[in-house]
């Protein structure tokens, strides 16, 4: 298992350096000049692009720029922003943010999306069974921020339970509501992969068996039939916590909430590319410790899954 | 119980345990008891105690039939802990004692690997010792040694009549291999498309088959000792494949594929009755009579279609 792990935080490097040359090489490759509408309408004075190329490293080839700025981030200097402002402080108050709100996501799909899922996969054909499957479509056709804004207008207008606009430095409390529009829809993928699943393993064998042991229902069912249906729902799970972190942009935008997502979003209407880069390397690391986290998990769930 | 694939052998031992899929299985009509207590219809929770308890079974393909996410020392210590109330810990050492009982070596170490650790005669005993932990009465084994090679299959038998004798526990051997019966069965029940169709001991059963279809299993194993004395004659199938369930021939089911079928054969379903006073030996066959009469004399299935 240690040297399975080792092996995996190895392979991360390369998986690393590939997106974010790739990122680094997009942002700036977004227009043939970088200095264009960046002083309003006049021109940029000589000054001022002498000392953004020197800060940027504009003169060399995109590959040594990529490796000098890969040289800063590895002292922890993610650069600034054209105007100046250091990357990192900009990420040190939004990142929170965001990973608290893909957190309270992450936890609503979870644990709605499962239970829902087993409610409707051991009843079998019924009315818990249909309504799961009818409630989950809906929420998969819509989209999330129709998701977002209704319930925005409704809870937070109509009704005033909720507030429309997240402070800055929300409690979980706060988050309630935009973690489970952001979660919403996978929320529903996980409620009919845990229906599918335990509906396919229902048939199988060693539940047969678990039931010729003359064990009790809920016994076969919460032992035999969930650890193994649960199996890909953690895949699920794992994958989809960078999906809600990079996807949390609309739910930011609808909720104001100052995470990444405003802040990639200005990055990338101002071409700011020390500000894009800087939080796509922090999305791609933590997508890539996600991923080896649903690796080590799957040895621990599936016995078979051996990594020695 | 003796019969092909698809002739209702394991459905009948899943009614009998109480583990049929029910949808899409059904019971319509019959009876099953055990020591006097009618099963069909009784109560849910009575029956499942009875499972392990009073009766259980092992499966023919261990490997799908063991949970593949837990170890083996937990799938059989489950029984102890939850039927029982013995400890985490109690039970744990309870199931290495069972494994070292089938004779699993090195017992106490292996008790913590997964089914897939184990090679398929192994499987086969974690199967066993997990059916035996509660010492059950009756033991129902679905062909317990089809997906193993030869040599472990005798092992694996003499492991089940070895524990059948210590214990005096009934068995129940499920197969479709009549030497496998033959060695260890006190009666033989045949079974053709669901239905009984010769109910016997073994020794009437081989001495004197009284329906078409056991004769027709029996000639076409091969033999060492050909009766026919030619080597090299090719093997003698029952002709034809079995009836699919949902379809079944009217009248005796087995006349599109028996040699010796008559007009009544199509036209009347012959129902299991006596054949033979004083060997309790049935058959639903409406010629069961002039077979016996014929004995181990009589001629091979094959010679009668080609005469």
């Amino acid at each position: 298992m240690g040297r399975y792990t080792l092996r995996r935080l190895l392979q991360l490097v390369p998986v690393f350096l590939g997106t974010t040359f790739i990122v680094y090489a997009l942002v700036w490759g977004l227009s043939d000049d970088p200095f264009a509408g960046k002083c309003g309408q006049r021109e940029c004075s000589p000054a001022y692009i002498a000392t953004m190329t020197e800060r940027y490293n504009l003169d060399d080839n995109i590959l040594v720029q990529y490796l000098k700025y890969l040289g800063a981030l590895l002292t922890g200097d993610f650069g600034q922003t054209f105007s100046g402002t250091e990357v990192s402080s900009l990420i040190a108050t939004a990142y929170p943010v965001t990973i608290r709100l893909a957190l309270v996501a992450l936890l609503i799909e979870a644990v709605i999306g499962i239970l829902a899922g087993i409610v409707s996969g051991v009843r079998g054909r019924g009315f818990v069974d249909s309504l799961v499957l009818v409630s989950t479509l809906f929420l998969i056709s819509l989209p999330v921020f129709v998701t977002g804004l209704v319930l925005k207008q409704v809870l937070g207008v109509e009704l005033g339970i909720i507030r429309t606009s997240v402070p800055n430095d929300p409690s979980f409390g706060d988050l309630l509501v935009p973690g489970f529009v952001l979660g919403s829809l996978s929320m529903a993928y996980v409620a009919r992969l845990t229906r599918t699943s335990l509906v396919e393993n229902a048939r199988a064998d060693f539940v047969r068996t678990a039931v010729a042991k003359g064990l009790t229902h809920r016994r076969v069912v919460g032992v035999h039939m969930l650890r193994n249906s649960l199996i890909p729902v953690v895949t699920f799970l794992g994958t989809d916590l960078g999906a809600l972190m990079g996807g949390a942009i609309v739910t930011e935008g609808v909720f104001n909430i100052r995470g990444i997502g405003g802040l990639v979003f200005r990055g990338i209407l101002q071409q700011d590319t020390a500000t894009v880069v800087g939080i796509v390397v922090l999305l791609v690391i933590v997508y890539l410790v996600a991923n080896l986290v649903v690796d080590l998990l799957y040895a621990v769930l599936d016995p078979r899954i051996r990594y020695d | 119980m003796l019969g092909e694939s698809g002739s209702g052998k394991s459905v009948t031992a899943q009614t009998v345990m109480g583990i049929l899929d029910a949808p899409p299985g059904r019971i319509t009509a019959g009876s099953v008891r055990f020591r006097g207590e009618e099963l069909l219809g009784a109560d849910p929770e009575r029956r499942r105690l009875l499972r392990g308890e009073s009766m259980a079974m092992i499966f023919q393909d261990a490997l799908s039939a063991l949970n593949p996410v837990y170890s083996v020392g937990f799938q059989i210590a489950e029984q102890f802990r939850f039927r029982r109330g013995m400890s985490r810990k109690d039970a744990t050492a309870r199931a290495a004692e069972m494994l070292d009982l089938v004779r699993i070596p090195n017992a106490k170490q292996r008790v913590k690997e997964y089914p897939h650790q184990f090679s398929g005669g192994m499987r086969q005993r974690v199967m066993i010792a997990m059916a035996l932990a509660l010492d059950p009465d009756l033991l129902i084994a679905d062909e317990p040694t089809t997906a193993l090679d030869v040599t472990v299959q005798a092992q694996i038998m003499d492991l089940l009549d070895e524990q059948r004798r210590e214990r005096g526990m009934g068995l129940i051997l499920i197969t479709h291999d009549l030497g496998v019966v033959a060695e260890v069965a006190d009666r033989i029940a045949v079974m053709y498309a669901g239905r009984i169709v010769e109910h016997t001991n073994a020794a009437t059963l081989y001495a004197r088959p009284a329906h078409p279809y056991t004769r027709g299993l029996m000639d076409s194993v091969p033999r060492v000792d050909d009766a026919g004395g030619v080597r090299g004659a090719p093997l003698r199938p029952v002709p034809g494949l079995p009836p699919s369930l949902t379809a079944i021939p009217r009248g005796c089911p087995f006349h599109p594929r028996c040699a010796y079928a008559q007009d009544v054969c199509v036209d009347e379903y012959p129902p299991l009755r006596e054949v033979e006073e004083g060997h309790a030996h049935e058959a639903a066959c409406h010629f069961a009579e002039r077979f016996v009469a014929e004995g181990p004399d009589r001629p091979a299935t094959q010679e009668v279609v080609s005469g």
